[in-house]
């Protein structure tokens, strides 16, 4: 048996040109198994999984690109489907370099930042030509506006200083006067983004595709929208349809952005740039987050432990600064560049290379261990509905084909829940959830009410627009991403969650797995298939 | 309003951790995920150090001071057949069948003294070599040398001991028998002796499995008998590996059948000249449990009767079944200085 795995992957190796690697594959928990790893918010712990589950392992990570510089240079130079960068820049022409905001990657990766990296190239190229007129966008939506510490991170600070503040800013969803509504999209969608990108004579967007939900068509439609334009995809409607988040080929919400994106392909003129990484998700002195547990050395047993016991014995402060400064090392997998689709035809292919894992089957529960970091809470307090997107939101939506867990199934989710805000980042997530949740937690209900008069809520307004805070609308959005998961699953179930905040979002809490096995039994049977999705680092699930 | 309840991690205790990952043993490998395990990395482990004189001499204490009172406090051993090896003038490799983390150093301490002192085994280097303190351990007691059990480069290790004028005790299984039957003999020890030009030393093993057999750290109460009885050495008149694999295969099928009958009905016994189990290829239906329960067979009291023993006590008028075989044993064999039966025949 093994002499044939070793020559199967010896010559997908050897055809693809890559170091040897293991996949990922499906464990199934026996009495050799340890204790396996969970995360659980800022913390995290070991657990003892009953014999039978399935357990999703991501494959391994990749070997970085040796020359990270070299590969933008030729992707630059030689583009898909699109004439060299080069080509395109003229002296005395528009150029806007648009770019993911600091929630991608996470956690934040070492620096230079690959954005940094891109951008840099760049502006050399356009420096060499003669073009004055540059601008830089955060391609920030509806998401809080970066810090200047945190774009000086992303983007390195010989760009920073060349063009902070003016000439490097963050998008602004609610700055009518630079907004451009370009038309409607054949099922009637409103295109509106940043008025400098959309008449720029050439734009350029410089992305970070962490998983495959990202980049496409959801870079530009979505990173430079008002939300005129993004109501649109962003409703519960598209979010049930969405199958996941993970296929683009079977997301209503991507089916929008895409025709969004044609759209506005033949009003400007986009120059793709898509990064993609590898799976080293922590940096290597916590190598026992990516490592398998029955390869844990001693000295990573006795970190795992130590940790563990050493976290839940923490103040919060210095807890949660251990955790938000952490920066992982990832290492940069493939970079392309030209036409939008083209592109994200490569990197899609660099992300499933990565991330994807045959499984076969659906089970009855999916158990998922929530990290401490999700996209909207880098540098910030992950409240109760943050921790619901992104349980329900992205872990549940990490499949491609069917979801892990069948209709009807239950979702076991471990994160303590605490209903703490960041009053800074997240004002209208407070209302939302004292308020809204309140009322209901359906999402259909929830948009009909309320979702309008947050959005343009005056006050909420003008903290996105001056402060640091999130959209108004930002919270629903979030809620509308667990959608597909509330009306799929029977049951939803959180180990180690504050009781109160999980009664608030219509779930319910329990103190271990055996209860929360317990618990959903009514739904599921006492004897239920389990499925652990050992993540992070990440891992699509491809269930067949 | 609800209670709020305690923010508790998932998370284990010191006990359950230990468990998981076996800390007195190996670390366990969940069996869905072995195929997906990395070949262990060939490295060089130096082993040199352990056959210097001092450490020679270290080894000899060590064996005689604290293994062979060990071994013998735990096991009932018997050692048989050493006239066989008393000739012996050049290098040899010991070659044996293996069930039991016992078999090494049974055979060690099985060995004369003249013998032991210059002898090294042969131990998987993906095993015994995985972590340094093992490594260091098992070359200091054994005189172990790392020999890659899963392809890979040849070492010359082995080959350049024979040329030192060191022995070897290999075990061509690979690795330890899962029911105490001989598994296939691999070609390595062939090799070695062809190449070399030295002959091979046939040792059967009885009763290690159900001793000590695998996933026990330690052997089972009782003194559980244990017999390694050494053959004729085997010099190598052709070069054809495969054929003199089988001949050594099936003498030390035929030396586990001598100590559990007679020489006479060993012989009676049809040679298996392949390097495949003999016992199963005389009874291919064989189920699992029948191959223990036949290992298990405490060694000693379920001895048939040697038909010169009972030509000889037919002589002298006796009637009836034979005696036990310790009984015999004991009017046969002598005891040496350190209490293991050993015997001549």
């Amino acid at each position: 048996m093994e002499p044939a795995t070793t020559q199967c992957r010896s010559d997908e190796t050897a055809r693809e040109g890559i170091a040897q690697v293991r996949p990922g594959f499906v464990l199934e928990v026996d009495g050799r198994t340890p204790p396996l790893l969970v995360h659980q918010g800022e913390g995290f712990g070991l657990e003892r999984f009953p014999l039978g589950t399935r357990v999703v392992y991501p494959p391994e990570s990749l070997p970085a690109l040796a020359d990270v510089d070299g590969a933008i240079s030729r992707a630059l130079a030689e583009p898909e489907n699109s004439e060299p960068l080069r080509a395109l820049l003229r002296p005395g022409m528009r150029l806007t370099i648009a770019f993911d905001d600091l929630s991608i990657p996470l956690p934040p990766m070492r620096r230079p930042d690959i954005r940094q990296r891109v951008i840099e190239q760049v502006l050399t190229i356009a420096a060499e030509v003669g073009v004055d007129d540059v601008v830089l966008i955060v391609a920030n939506a509806l998401h809080r506006r970066m810090t200047a510490a945190e774009i000086e991170r992303a983007v390195g600070e010989r760009v920073f200083r060349s063009f902070w503040p003016d000439n490097l800013y963050n998008h602004d969803a609610e700055d009518r006067d630079n907004l451009l509504h370009i038309g409607l999209t054949e099922n009637g969608e409103d295109v509106e983004i940043n008025r400098r990108a959309a008449e720029s004579d050439l734009l350029v967007y410089v992305n970070v595709n962490l998983v495959a939900m990202d980049g496409g068509h959801k870079s530009v439609p979505i990173g430079l929208a008002s939300y005129n334009s993004l109501r649109h995809h962003h409703n519960s409607h598209t979010m049930v349809h969405s199958r996941s988040f993970m296929d683009h080929t079977r997301s209503a919400m991507h089916s929008s952005a895409w025709r969004m994106g044609r759209l506005l392909a033949d009003h400007l003129k986009i120059f793709t740039v898509e990064t993609t990484v590898n799976n080293a998700s922590f940096p290597s002195r916590y190598a026992f987050f990516t490592k398998r547990e029955w390869e844990w050395s001693v000295r990573d047993q006795a970190m795992a432990f130590g940790m563990s016991r050493g976290l839940a014995a923490m103040p919060v402060r210095p807890r949660r600064r251990l955790f938000q400064d952490l920066v992982a090392d990832y290492g940069v997998t493939g970079v392309h560049a030209g036409e939008t689709e083209a592109v994200h035809a490569k990197t899609l292919a660099n992300v499933h290379r990565q991330q994807l894992v045959e499984v076969n089957g659906q089970s009855d529960v999916l158990v998922v261990g929530l990290p401490y970091l999700g996209p909207y809470n880098v540098n910030s307090v992950m409240n109760p509905i943050l921790a619901m997107c992104l349980g329900l939101g992205y872990f549940f939506n990490m499949y491609r084909g069917q979801p892990l867990v069948r209709r009807g199934g239950a979702m076991i989710l471990y994160h303590p829940v605490t209903p703490e805000f960041s009053q800074l980042h997240h004002p209208s997530y407070v209302d939302f959830f004292e308020e809204v949740l309140a009322e209901s937690t359906d999402p259909a209900t929830i948009e009909a009410t309320f979702e309008k008069q947050y959005a343009t809520d005056p006050w909420y307004t003008h903290l996105y627009r001056t402060s640091h805070a999130y959209h108004g609308v930002h919270p629903f959005y979030m809620w509308y991403w667990g959608a597909h998961a509330m009306d799929h699953l029977g049951d939803v179930v959180w180990v180690g969650g504050d009781r109160a905040a999980c009664a608030r979002m219509g779930f319910r809490a329990a103190s271990t797995l055996a209860d929360a096995l317990e618990m959903v039994s009514a739904t599921v049977g006492r004897d239920p298939s389990l499925t652990y999705l050992h993540s992070p680092p990440h891992a699509i699930a491809d269930v067949r | 309003m609800a209670p709020r309840m305690r923010q508790s991690l998932a998370g284990v205790g010191l006990r359950d951790m230990a468990r998981g990952w076996r800390w007195a043993a190996r670390p366990p490998v969940p069996r869905s995920a072995e195929p997906h395990q990395p070949p262990p990395l060939a490295r060089e482990f130096p082993t040199s150090w352990a056959r210097t004189p001092a450490m020679r001499a270290a080894r000899v204490a060590a064996l005689e001071l604290g293994m062979r009172p060990m071994l013998d406090a735990n096991l009932s051993l018997s050692v048989a057949g050493l006239d066989a090896i008393e000739g012996l003038r050049t290098p040899a490799v010991f070659v044996s069948n293996h069930s039991s983390h016992l078999d090494a150093p049974l055979l060690l301490c099985a060995l004369p003294r003249k013998v032991r002192d210059h002898t090294a085994v042969a131990a998987a280097a993906d095993y015994f070599f995985d972590s340094w303190w093992r490594g260091l351990g098992t070359a200091f007691l054994f005189a172990t040398v790392p020999i890659e059990r899963r392809g890979g480069s040849p070492s010359t290790a082995p080959a350049d001991l024979l040329a030192d004028g060191w022995n070897l005790i290999i075990f061509p299984e690979g690795t330890r028998s899962k029911d105490g039957q001989p598994a296939r003999f691999r070609f390595g020890a062939a090799h070695l002796a062809i190449t070399c030009g030295v002959p091979v030393v046939p040792v059967g093993i009885r009763g290690s499995f159900g001793a000590m057999p695998r996933g026990r750290a330690w052997t089972i109460p009782g003194r559980p008998g244990v017999s390694v009885r050494f053959g004729r050495p085997m010099h190598p008149v052709d070069t054809d590996i495969r054929s003199f694999t089988s001949r050594i295969f099936a003498e030390v099928s035929r030396l586990m059948d001598e100590d559990a009958t007679s020489w006479w009905d060993s012989l009676h016994a049809a040679p298996a000249l392949s390097p495949t189990p003999a016992r199963s290829a005389r009874s291919p239906q064989k189920a699992h449990w029948r191959r223990v329960w036949e290992a298990t067979e405490p060694v000693g009291s379920a001895r048939t009767a040697s038909p010169w023993n009972a030509a000889r006590r037919g002589s002298a008028g006796s009637e009836g079944s034979p005696g036990p075989a310790s009984g015999r044993s004991q009017e046969r064999g002598g005891t040496d200085a350190t209490g293991i039966r050993t015997s001549s025949r």
